[in-house]
C-alpha cells in the first residue's frame, strides 16, 4: 500500500508538471490598426511614406521573447493618421488604460503649460518660499528657494531618491505630505545638479493645486484631455491630501497617449483649438539640463522640463518601457507601453527604444 | 492550465485519492502535538502578470494537533512554507504559503490491525504570496483562500511501534481572493505585516470546487519511541498540495514536500 500511495503522488506530480509548462509571453496578433470611434484616422503605412519592412523588421524584433520583454504594444502615427498598432500579449490591451509612469512627468509639464497660457505661474522664478510659504516656515531658508524652473528640470537639490519617495509617500500616511517632501534634506543646492527623482514634479503638482485651487488631474481633465477627447484615465492621487501623482501616476489608453504625441505634432492645437501654447512647447521640449541618464553613445540625454531631447525630436520615457516619441520633422509619433513595474528588463531603456525605431527616424 | 489538462488532474488526484484509501482500519488512541519542518519544491505561475512558471525549493515549519475527541479525530494545525523561485530565464521570484486549518472527522471505520478511516469537515484559510520581481517589482500576486473543505484520514499499523498516515483534503464550498486586475503603484502594503493576512483576502469572491480548487495530499509514516510510556514519536512523510484558479486569470501553484515531525503524545 505504501508503495502504491506513493507511486500515485508521483504520477500525480509528473502529470502536473507537465501542464504548468510556460505558455508563449507574445503573440502575433497583427499590425494593422481597427477603425473605432476614437478620433483616429487610420491609413495604411504605404499611404504615408512609411516602410512596411522596416515596420516588419520592428515587429520581428518585438515577436522575440529575448528582446523588448517586458513591451505589450507599439503604435505609429504618421502624419496625423494611425498606421501601425500591434500587441504581442493581448488584444484587449488596446481599450485599457495602462500605467505610463514616468511619461506622466511630462504630462504634468503639459498641464504646467496650460496654467502657465492662463496666466498662472507669470514666473519661473517664483520659488517654494512664495508658492508654500507655511510648508517651509521653519525648515532650512535654502528650502524656500528652490524655483519652478528646478523643479522642471529635477534640479532642487532634494534628497529623496524614487525608491523612497514610492515607499515613504505611497505606502505611509502623513499629516501634511508636502511639508514632509520639503523636509527632506538637501544633496545639493537647488540648480545645481540634476538627479532624476518624483519629488520634484510631485512640488510641481501642488504649486498647480495652490495657486489654481484644482488639482492637477481636475486642471488636465478640463484642459488637456477634455479637448483631446480622453475620457478614460486613471490618475492616482495622495491618499492623505488628494494630491495628484505627479511622478508617475497617470494610466492612459496607447491611442490616448499618442493624441498627446500628435497635440504636439500639431504644436498645441486639436481639432482648431488651442490647447497649449507653441511657446510653451518649444520651451518645455528645449534642452535645458544634461539628465542622467546615457544614450547609446554613452552621452548624457539632454532634458527639456520633463522632456528627454533625442535624435530627431523628443520623448517621454517611464519605467519598464513606456514612450512616447514625438519626430516633428517626420510628422512622426510612436508609442510603446510595457509592464510598467519592471526590473531592468530588455527594452526598458530609452537608447533601446530609439534603436529599435531608428529606421523610422 | 487548459481544460485538457485540468481533466487529466483531476483524474489523477481521484486515483490518488483511490489509491490511497481503498483499503482501509485502528485509530491513533490519545491526543498528539507535533511540530514539523519540510523541504520541497514549488512551483507557481500567476497569469495575471506573466505566462511562466516559476520552481525553486521550498521551505516550511508546521505544527499540528491530532486527538480523539467523541466519536472522532480533531486535526488542528498551522503551517507557514518560504519558496524562492526562478523562471526559464532565471529572473528571481519569492513565495510565501500559510495556512491555519481546523477539521473534525467521525472515524466511519475502525478496524484494528488493519486500515481505518476518517472523513468529515474542514475550515481552512491558507494563501499563497507570490512576488516576481522582475516583473513587478510594485505588487504582489496571491491566491487567498478560506474555506470548507472535505478530508479524508486513512491509517494502518505496520507493526507496534509504526504506522502509516494518508490524508486528502478538497476544497468544497468557500471563498477566494485573487489581486485586482487593475492596480495603483504601491496599492499593496508589502512593508506591512497586515497585507499579509488582511490585503491578501480583500475583495473575496464566494465559489465552490468548480470554480478553483485547493487540494492536498499526504502520507506519513509515524514511529512511536518508547511505547508503553508517556509516548514521543517521530513521523516522515510525503505532501502534495495543488492550488488552482482561473479568476481573473490563470494562476497555479504545486508543491511536493518532504516532511519530518516530532510529536509528543499529551
Amino acid at each position: 500500500m505504501t508503495k502504491r500511495a506513493g507511486m500515485a503522488l508521483v504520477g500525480l506530480s509528473l502529470l502536473l508538471s507537465s501542464c504548468i509548462l510556460d505558455d508563449p509571453l507574445k503573440h502575433d496578433l497583427g499590425v494593422v490598426p481597427e477603425p473605432l470611434a476614437d478620433g483616429w484616422i487610420i491609413a495604411t503605412p504605404e499611404s504615408v511614406g512609411l516602410s512596411p519592412e522596416a515596420l516588419s523588421r520592428i515587429h520581428a524584433v518585438l515577436l522575440r521573447e529575448d528582446r523588448f520583454v517586458g513591451t505589450l504594444g507599439m503604435l505609429v502615427v504618421k502624419d496625423g493618421k494611425l498606421v501601425w498598432e500591434t500587441y504581442l500579449r493581448s488584444p484587449a490591451d488596446r481599450d485599457r488604460v495602462h500605467h505610463v509612469q514616468s511619461v506622466t512627468k511630462s504630462v504634468t509639464a503639459l498641464v504646467f503649460g496650460a496654467a502657465q497660457d492662463r496666466g498662472y505661474f507669470p514666473s519661473l522664478s517664483q520659488n517654494t518660499g512664495e508658492l508654500f510659504p507655511d510648508e517651509v516656515a521653519g525648515l532650512d531658508p535654502v528650502k524656500a528657494t528652490i524655483t519652478l524652473q528646478q523643479l522642471l528640470t529635477m534640479t532642487s537639490g532634494l534628497q529623496f531618491d524614487n525608491v523612497d519617495f514610492d515607499l515613504e509617500m505611497y505606502t505611509f500616511h502623513h499629516a501634511d505630505p508636502l511639508r514632509y517632501i520639503l523636509e527632506k534634506p538637501m544633496y545639493a543646492a537647488p540648480g545645481e545638479r540634476f538627479s532624476y527623482r518624483n519629488a520634484d514634479p510631485q512640488l510641481v503638482s501642488y504649486a498647480l493645486q495652490r495657486v489654481t485651487g484644482s488639482t492637477e488631474q481636475a486642471l488636465a481633465d478640463a484642459w488637456l484631455f477634455g479637448p483631446l477627447g480622453v475620457q478614460d484615465y486613471h490618475w492616482q492621487s495622495d491618499e492623505d491630501d488628494g494630491a495628484t501623482v505627479a511622478g508617475n501616476g497617470l494610466h492612459l489608453k496607447p491611442r490616448d497617449l499618442a493624441k498627446l504625441g500628435q497635440l504636439l505634432l500639431d504644436r498645441g492645437q486639436w481639432q482648431g483649438q488651442t490647447v497649449v501654447s507653441s511657446a510653451w512647447l518649444d520651451e518645455m521640449t528645449t534642452s535645458h539640463i544634461l539628465s542622467d541618464f546615457l544614450d547609446e553613445d554613452g552621452r548624457p540625454i539632454p532634458y527639456g522640463y520633463y522632456w528627454y531631447a533625442v535624435p530627431g525630436g523628443f520623448a517621454a520615457w517611464g519605467n519598464g518601457g513606456q514612450y512616447l516619441l514625438v519626430d516633428p520633422a517626420r510628422q512622426l509619433v510612436i508609442v510603446q507601453i510595457a509592464l510598467p513595474d519592471t526590473a531592468g528588463l530588455d527594452g526598458s531603456t530609452l537608447p533601446e527604444f530609439m534603436a529599435l525605431v531608428r529606421e523610422l527616424l | 492550465m487548459g481544460r485538457r489538462c485540468q481533466a487529466r488532474a483531476a483524474c489523477a488526484a481521484v486515483l490518488a485519492f483511490w489509491s490511497a484509501t481503498r483499503a482501509v482500519a485502528a485509530t491513533p488512541e490519545g491526543r498528539s502535538l507535533s511540530a514539523g519542518v519540510d523541504v520541497g519544491v514549488r512551483t507557481a505561475r500567476d497569469d495575471l502578470i506573466v505566462p511562466l512558471a516559476s520552481t525553486g525549493p521550498a521551505l516550511g515549519f508546521g505544527a499540528r494537533f491530532v486527538g480523539a475527541v467523541g466519536p472522532g479525530l480533531l486535526d488542528t494545525g498551522v503551517r507557514f512554507q518560504l519558496a524562492a523561485l526562478f523562471d526559464r530565464s532565471d529572473h528571481p521570484a519569492a513565495s510565501i504559503f500559510h495556512a491555519f486549518r481546523l477539521a473534525y472527522l467521525p472515524v466511519v471505520v475502525n478496524r484494528p490491525d488493519r486500515w481505518s478511516l476518517a472523513l468529515g469537515p474542514a475550515l481552512v484559510w491558507e494563501t499563497d504570496v507570490l512576488w516576481l520581481h522582475a516583473w513587478d517589482d510594485a505588487h504582489a500576486y496571491w491566491l487567498g483562500r478560506r474555506y470548507l473543505g472535505l478530508s479524508a484520514r486513512a491509517w494502518r499499523p505496520r507493526s507496534a511501534t509504526w504506522r502509516l498516515e494518508l490524508t486528502a483534503e478538497l476544497n468544497v464550498l468557500g471563498f477566494e481572493s485573487r489581486p485586482p486586475a487593475y492596480r495603483y503603484k504601491n496599492e499593496d502594503a508589502l512593508t506591512q505585516v497586515s497585507f499579509y493576512f488582511a490585503g491578501v483576502n480583500r475583495d473575496a469572491a464566494f465559489g465552490s470546487v468548480l470554480d478553483w480548487q485547493a487540494l492536498r495530499l499526504e502520507a506519513d509514516l509515524c514511529r512511536t519511541l518508547a511505547p508503553g510510556a508517556r509516548k514521543k514519536g517521530h513521523s516522515l512523510g510525503l505532501e502534495a498540495r495543488i492550488a488552482h484558479t482561473s479568476a481573473p486569470a490563470e494562476a497555479f501553484v504545486f508543491e511536493l514536500n518532504v516532511r519530518y515531525a516530532y510529536a509528543w503524545d499529551l
